[in-house]
């Protein structure tokens, strides 16, 4: 079985049961099962030229399904685990086009903030494929996904 | 040098020296992920943005609509108050829902997503282009007749200087953190103005500053305009109002914070804010511009009302104080736009349609020759064909509401409208408002040019949107789930992470797909 990087769940099957049913205790839920989400983490170092030059590391996740970028304040902490084929969805975007669209994402954010005659240089840090666990909770009539580490939900 | 000047210098040094202890404390406190900072709350994000979007007109255009044709120009300020609430009341929640499921980020990605068609993303960047440039040319005119009546200079050279500054600001504080200088320029302004309005109303009451007014002439307080311009001019007085009470929707950088509302708190909290704040503020321009007829009946220049009623009533520290920070807000602005316009060029025109293998020095190169156009072509009106800046940022307000307007509202109200219909509405609008203002139509018509503008960007969806392919079944989908009929438990609804939304369509999909599913 292959190993993959994957983001340390810190909510248990039970935990993301009890926490759609602590809102809705009208009908019985159960986790269905675990998918795990795929993501790049991109971290780039920025240069900014302008009088005083400033320096700094960027990071975020996009992602490798819809490419939609996130701006992350620490470097999360993976760990390498066995993923069943079954439980992990297949990245849509390449490890190239990620790191594309990060540094253009980049570029639009820093953009705003620094302005145009100090256009920021972008070098690449780091380059990461990792997935994040999700649990999918039902009941007869409703579907959710629970973020298995912070614990965010939303209906499916 | 005269005190003015030194007082404005000074000002600026000291927003950088905000600006870098700001920044400071926020990389340090993120661990360097410079752009990680997400703690503004609702007042901050408020005065920010009303500060920086109203800058230019607000102490320029407004009180010179009102010094021009009296009380007429309320009708202005009238829509503008309850604009942020109509805007956010029909197209905020719905187009925050079907933005995060399309997962578009920029508000013209957003339409060429719903309508399913690249063209729409080229013609709409092209006209926001243009019109962002119109905006950021009457802030270089705002600036110029600022700084005229700041260091005596006459105008050109008063518009040189402050573009001038303007770069000179830009390269310094590339690394201002902008939203914090803007807040106390804006609470500045706000304050200043006010005090303005304090000090000149109880020189003169609002009952004997409409006594004055009609001794000088009596139509000034008519709500037809000074010599009963526009008088039974329905279509003039819809279209004034409607300009700033529903153009706000089709304005793409407004339109943009429905898109990126992170935490619906903040951003509901942040339009609170807003509207309370307009209800207070709005107003006071547009009366100080009545205040100016009476009391600077010499004034050559309306736009001057501010700046001239500014010395009168202020000591000459507190005036330059205030001029200054009108003067900063000005310059801050200017450069996010001319920013803005340069980053859709080369992204959004140049990097996906003409060149998409285009290095990232190359996109840079473009981004910042489109800038130094834009500020070079500012110039040169600025100084040799100055409109001024009411009429310059009423027309391309006008211009961009007429664009855009009716392709943000059938995005989310209609199940019909396609692409066809969305370029029609867009070029139509556009081509009516240009030619109504171009040819003077409003005085042969009676009708306002975003009135007419409106009319016919309505029609141009409405038809074009019989012809071509229909939207298709997800996008019919997608607004259907967009109108956010409540079938979950309340306390569910409440608690939803919204930024989960691409993630949890995706597994939908996913999930439902037989030969993935095992």
């Amino acid at each position: 079985m292959q190993k993959f990087t994957i983001l340390p769940d810190s909510i248990s099957k039970e935990a993301a049961v009890a926490t759609i049913h602590k809102l809705d205790s009208s009908q019985p839920y159960i986790a269905e099962r675990k998918i795990y989400y795929p993501y790049q983490f991109v971290s780039y170092q920025m240069k900014v030229k302008a009088l005083l030059v400033k320096e700094g590391a960027l990071g975020c996740t996009i992602d490798m399904i819809s490419g939609r970028e996130s701006v992350i304040d620490s470097k999360p902490s993976f760990e390498r685990s066995v993923l069943d084929e079954a439980e992990r969805l297949p990245a849509v975007l390449s490890k190239e086009k990620a790191e594309k669209k990060a540094v253009q994402f980049f570029q639009r954010h820093a953009s705003k903030k620094y302005k145009f005659l100090t256009v920021p240089r972008f070098s690449l840090k780091e380059s990461q494929l990792f997935f994040r666990p999700f649990w999918v909770v039902s009941s007869e009539q409703n579907r959710f996904i629970v973020d298995a580490v912070s614990g965010k939900f939303h209906p499916l | 040098m005269k005190t003015d000047v030194i007082v404005f210098v000074v000002y600026l040094v000291v927003l950088m020296i905000i600006g870098i202890w700001f920044t400071r404390k926020a990389s340090k406190s993120s661990e360097h992920y410079l752009l990680g900072n997400r703690s503004i709350g609702p007042a901050v994000t408020a005065m920010t943005m009303q500060s920086s979007s109203m800058s230019g007109y607000m102490f320029m255009g407004g009180p010179a609509l009102a010094f021009q044709h009296g009380w007429y120009a309320l009708w202005y300020a009238i829509g503008d108050a309850g604009g942020a609430i109509v805007n956010l009341s029909v197209l905020g929640k719905r187009m925050r829902r079907l933005s995060e499921k399309l997962g578009a980020l920029s508000p013209i990605e957003y339409l060429e997503k719903r309508y399913e068609s690249p063209m729409v993303r080229v013609v709409g960047s092209i006209i926001s282009i243009i019109f962002i440039l119109a905006y950021v040319f009457a802030q270089f005119i705002a600036a110029g007749k600022a700084l005229t009546q700041l260091t005596g200079f006459p105008y050109e050279l008063a518009v040189v200087i402050g573009v001038s500054v303007i770069t000179i600001y830009t390269v310094a504080g590339g690394y201002l953190a902008v939203v914090y200088t803007d807040f106390i320029q804006g609470i500045i302004m706000v304050l200043g103005v006010t005090g303005i309005a304090v000090l000149a109303l109880n020189h003169i009451g609002l009952s004997e500053l409409n006594a004055s007014l009609a001794a000088l002439d009596p139509t000034y307080l008519s709500i037809w305009g000074k010599d009963l311009a526009y008088y039974g001019q329905w279509g003039v007085i819809i279209g004034a109002i409607l300009i700033y009470l529903i153009g706000y929707m089709g304005l793409p950088h407004v339109v943009v914070r429905h898109m990126s509302m992170k935490s619906t708190k903040t951003v509901k909290g942040a339009i609170l804010w807003a509207a309370t704040w307009n209800q207070l503020f709005i107003f006071i321009p547009y009366i100080l511009g009545l205040i100016g007829i009476v009391l600077l009946p010499n004034l050559a220049d309306p736009e001057m009302v501010i700046p001239q009623l500014t010395y009168q009533f202020f000591p000459g520290f507190l005036s330059a104080l205030l001029l200054s920070a009108i003067m900063a807000a000005i310059m801050s602005t200017s450069d996010s736009l001319l920013m803005q316009a340069g980053t859709i060029l080369s992204r959004d025109v140049y990097q996906r349609f003409i060149n998409p293998n285009a290095s990232e020095k190359k996109a840079i190169l473009i981004s910042r020759l489109c800038i130094l156009a834009g500020g070079l072509i500012g110039i040169v009106i600025a100084i040799y064909e100055p409109p001024t800046v009411a009429a310059l940022v009423i027309f391309s307000f006008g211009v961009l509401g007429n664009s855009f307007l009716v392709p943000y509202v059938a995005s989310v109200y209609s199940k019909k409208a396609n692409h066809i219909g969305t370029l029609c509405a867009m070029i139509g609008g556009a081509a009516t408002n240009i030619l109504w203002t171009l040819l003077n139509l409003e005085s042969l018509t009676a009708v306002h040019p975003f009135l007419a503008g409106l009319i016919v960007s309505f029609i141009g969806m409405v038809i074009g949107s019989r012809f071509g392919k229909g939207p298709s079944d997800k996008i019919k989908q997608l607004i259907e789930e967009a109108k956010g009929k409540k079938a979950l438990p309340a306390k569910i609804e409440k608690n939803i992470a919204h930024e989960l939304s691409p993630e949890a369509n995706n597994i939908s999909e996913i999930l439902a797909d037989p030969s993935w599913s095992r």
